[in-house]
């Protein structure tokens, strides 16, 4: 029915530091269709950016790729060299991250670093022709149109420093969206937002996925965020993913332990409930549990599930990664 | 339940910070960041009132000068009755151990050069507590926090964060307080270990009786915390009410457009959005008028040249806003 636009297969990546190998991905597996939002949820040091981050080819030094692949349209990522890659990032897979403030030079007018990008990729597409300044400006005019950006002219003309944290947010996504891309990871794009900003920015963000078709990977901590934005969530935990499926389903019915207690750990806004934390801390990567990375927290744990990972489990529509469902 | 009047422990009456701005070679004065506007509220002993605002509201100014970290421009805080606005002194040194503070991140508030058995006896030696007593004391109060012996021998960096946040709160409570501020003290942890900690300083309140203002921008963490909660937009409280009331029947369109601006974590809830355009006034203007009165999708004539007037809207509940009075 629909096209895949990106397949995560069996991705292991690694860091290495001075305490050791940290298995930061230890086999994730993705899939993501045409004009789908799916939501990467996960704490601290789960994976998600990592994740995010071994898409756009952007791992630091010290991390590597061990295994896996990465296919995108029908081609493996990891393996196109350099150079084709710079061209296809930006122009077909592009990232919008959580400090706009660290990703916009500060030294440059939003229109100087916006035309740019928007150079650097149109000089690739056709090294011949003279590049049509007009043609650009207009791009930029109607991307930062397309985020409600007020007084486009003005705004073109100012420094990061002189916009608001919403308003250089929106910069990121004018330039994110300006060259339509297949793909967009935001990697908590709103984290950084007050509340009210938060929702101005992803009413914009949600507004411009439908209008172009674009497949977006929303990483975030906030299952809030999630459950209003995405049609699939992806669940992760200790560089896995251990639970996949629809927004609906999972949220509704969560079937992993560790899926269940992150729901039942959350205060909520709109009703009142009784929040029951999960015990221990998550594990540290370097030398992490034996079998289900998870079974020192888990309430189900049985004799299996320390000796050996479990294999992913097909129930209806959801992937599940866990000893209960095999 | 039925308090009297003489239950409340803190009080503060319309406090204003101004941060004066510097400039030109001879660094003069030349202008003014207009923190805090207007706070005032009272919490009552065992209490835990919440003060929730945006980034710039002035919540944490509020929190640092009731621990005198800052001074006030104007305003007056009570606290068990007495003036403590201009204490000095041994008098400020006595309150100090009355009222203590959580910051957000446990990793800046403690030494990294100490470990946690130091930096808790520490505060017990300045204050002069539990002499020749203080590595049992300190033992009693890891305990408290759900922490054990080992933790104590622990240098800041090899603890997780939610045991950082733990030790902190031990340190807080080894001068015996009975006020605690808690500036947004679960906003650096994770969602599973959140709730660890707010459920440690609720089960600390039912035992010891402590009195809290916690200060976060985080609405869910409000509401299960909180019995009170005041809302704070650009340095002034425009509502202020139980919170379940303030739940369920916000007044203020501030408050309004806050819980509704809030993800919740459930797809079948939907809601009917109501979205403010426009960001926070800048804090180097003061305020003429309703602080709010630029984003507000109701704004009138009145609002933008005259402060609403306090309106009492039902029990506790008091709300500053000019549709309220007009209605």
């Amino acid at each position: 029915m629909s096209e895949k636009v990106l397949e995560v297969k069996n991705l292991r990546v690694e860091f290495y530091t001075y305490r050791g190998i940290v298995k930061a991905l230890n086999g994730v597996n993705l899939d993501l269709n045409k004009g789908e939002i799916l939501g990467l949820a996960g704490e601290t040091g789960s994976g998600k950016s990592v994740t995010g981050l071994s898409i756009l080819r952007l791992l630091p030094q010290n991390a590597r790729v061990v295994e896996g692949e990465i296919i995108f349209k029908g081609r493996d990522l990891l393996k196109i060299p350099e150079k084709e890659y710079n061209l296809l990032r930006g122009k077909e897979i592009n990232a919008i991250f959580q400090d706009p403030h660290t990703y916009l030079n500060p030294v440059f007018t939003i229109g100087e670093q916006f035309r740019d990008i928007l150079l650097s990729k149109k000089d690739s597409e056709n090294n011949s022709s003279k590049v049509d300044d007009k043609k650009i400006e207009e791009i930029m005019v109607s991307a930062l149109k397309d985020v409600k950006m007020p007084a486009v002219d003005r705004v073109l003309k100012m420094y990061p420093h002189e916009l608001s944290g919403g308003m250089k947010q929106r910069v990121m996504l004018a330039i994110a969206f300006s060259l339509q891309p297949s793909l967009i990871i935001a990697d908590e794009p709103t984290t950084a937002l007050d509340v009210t900003i938060q929702a101005q920015v992803l009413e914009i963000m949600k507004e411009l996925q439908r209008k172009y078709n674009t497949s977006i990977i929303l990483i975030t901590h906030d299952l809030g965020v999630i459950a209003e934005t995405c049609q699939k969530v992806a669940v992760m935990y200790a560089g896995r993913i251990v639970e996949y499926g629809k927004v609906s389903d999972v949220f509704k019915n969560p079937l992993h332990p560790y899926t269940k207690g992150l729901m039942e750990a959350l205060p909520r806004a709109d009703v009142d409930v009784k929040v029951k934390s999960i015990p221990g801390t998550v594990p540290d990567l370097v030398s992490p549990p034996s079998g289900c990375a998870f079974h020192p927290r888990c309430p189900y744990a049985m004799e299996i599930c320390k000796r050996q990972a479990p294999k992913p489990s097909y129930v209806k529509e959801r992937v599940v990664e866990c000893h209960l469902y095999s | 339940m039925v308090m009297e009047k003489n239950d409340v422990l803190v009080k503060v009456e319309n406090l204003k910070k101004y941060f004066p701005i510097y400039g030109g070679i001879l660094q003069k004065v030349v202008g003014y960041i207009y923190a805090v506007e207007d706070a005032s509220f009272y919490i009552r002993k065992g209490e835990t009132l919440g003060l929730v605002g945006e980034s710039g509201s002035g919540k944490t100014t509020v929190g640092r000068i009731l621990v005198k970290l800052e001074e006030p421009t104007e305003g007056k805080i009570f606290y068990n009755g007495s003036n403590v606005t201009n204490i000095k002194g041994s008098e400020l040194k006595k309150y100090r151990r009355k009222a203590q503070i959580i910051f957000q991140d446990p990793y800046a508030s403690l030494n990294p050069r100490m470990t946690i058995k130091d930096s808790i006896i520490e505060v017990m030696r300045v204050h002069h507590l539990h002499k020749g007593e203080e590595y049992n004391n300190a033992l009693r109060l890891m305990e408290k926090v759900g922490l054990s012996e080992e933790h104590l021998y622990r240098f800041p960096h090899e603890l997780s964060g939610g045991q950082r946040q733990r030790a902190v709160i031990a340190r807080a409570l080894a001068v015996e307080p009975e006020f605690l501020i808690l500036d947004e003290p679960t906003a650096s942890l994770d969602v599973s270990v959140q709730a660890q900690v707010l459920d440690l300083l609720k089960e600390l309140q039912e035992k010891y009786n402590y009195t809290y203002l916690l200060i976060t921008h985080n609405l869910a963490v409000v509401r299960y915390v909180s019995e009170r909660t005041v809302i704070m937009y650009r340095g002034m409280w425009v509502e202020t009410s139980r919170t379940k009331e303030l739940f369920n029947k916000a007044e203020h369109p501030y408050t309004q457009a806050l819980l509704k601006s809030v993800p919740i974590p459930d797809p079948e809830v939907k809601k009917d959005k109501f979205l403010i355009s426009g960001e926070p006034p800048n804090p180097t203007t003061p305020v003429k008028g309703c602080p709010f009165a630029d984003r507000c999708p109701y704004v009138m004539d009145v609002c933008k040249n005259e402060m609403p007037p306090i309106e009492n809207v039902g029990d506790e509940h008091k709300v500053r806003c000019w549709l309220v009075t007009r209605k």
